[in-house]
């Protein structure tokens, strides 16, 4: 899942928020290659 | 006067004696004379007494009407007071009892309704609330469970800090939300 660009988080729900950070988290954990790309997935298929 | 009646009808019928007869047929003549006399004097008398009669009722009556009309203004009056009274003491309370009884049944059936119609829908509503809550708790639960997994595979993490989070994952305590049913 992509943050939505042109959103401001004030603007959004509790649900769109709880995914946000969730994404930030495998975007970081991804660019430093933390896991492994299979747990990576199986992590953004859970959002 | 009969007299000389009786002395004219003898000048006149070459001197025969007065018979009984002459004195019949004058006496019928003066007879008829007062009768038509007493007639139109009677006549008069019952026309002046008529009209005074008539008068005299209309006098009476009059005074009957003005009588009456005061009786039954004041009657009138009275009744109003009455009525007024009978209004304010019995009838107006007895109306406003019947209202007030009346609004209150409706009023107890309407608060009824709606107590029932309001539990309904707020049991509606927290059902779906739990049911929400309940289908984040366990989406919330399978990330942690699934990072704490993956965590584990790499060295990047502290062995305590894989114990916190797979604890906090543990703990989100799903069955509490729970749908009632």
């Amino acid at each position: 899942m992509q943050l939505k660009p042109n959103k401001s988080i004030e603007k959004m729900t509790w649900r769109e928020k709880d995914r946000a950070w969730k994404t930030l988290l495998i975007n970081i954990i991804e660019k430093y290659k933390i896991f492994k790309s299979k747990d990576i997935k199986e992590l953004r298929d859970l959002i | 006067m009969v007299v000389k009646i009786i002395k004219t009808n003898k000048n006149n019928k070459n001197d025969h004696p007065v018979t009984k007869k002459d004195l019949i047929e004058v006496l019928d003549i003066k007879f008829t004379e007062y009768d038509k006399k007493m007639d139109i004097k009677f006549d008069q008398k019952f026309t002046e007494y008529d009209k005074k009669m008539d008068i005299k009722f209309d006098q009476k009556f009059t005074e009957y009407d003005k009588k009456m009309d005061t009786r039954f203004t004041e009657y009138d009056k009275k009744m109003d007071i009455k009525l007024g009274n009978f209004a304010d003491d019995i009838l107006l309370p007895a109306i406003d009892d019947i209202i007030d009884q009346k609004l209150d049944d409706k009023l107890d059936k309407f608060r009824v309704n709606e107590r029932d119609y309001l539990n309904k829908q707020l049991f509606k509503l927290e059902g779906n609330l739990r049911s929400e809550i309940q289908e984040q708790r366990k989406t919330e639960h399978k990330f942690i469970k699934k990072f704490v997994k993956a965590a584990k595979n790499t060295s990047c993490f502290r062995q305590k800090d894989i114990i916190d989070l797979s604890s906090f994952a543990n703990n989100l305590n799903i069955q509490k939300y729970a749908v009632k049913t």
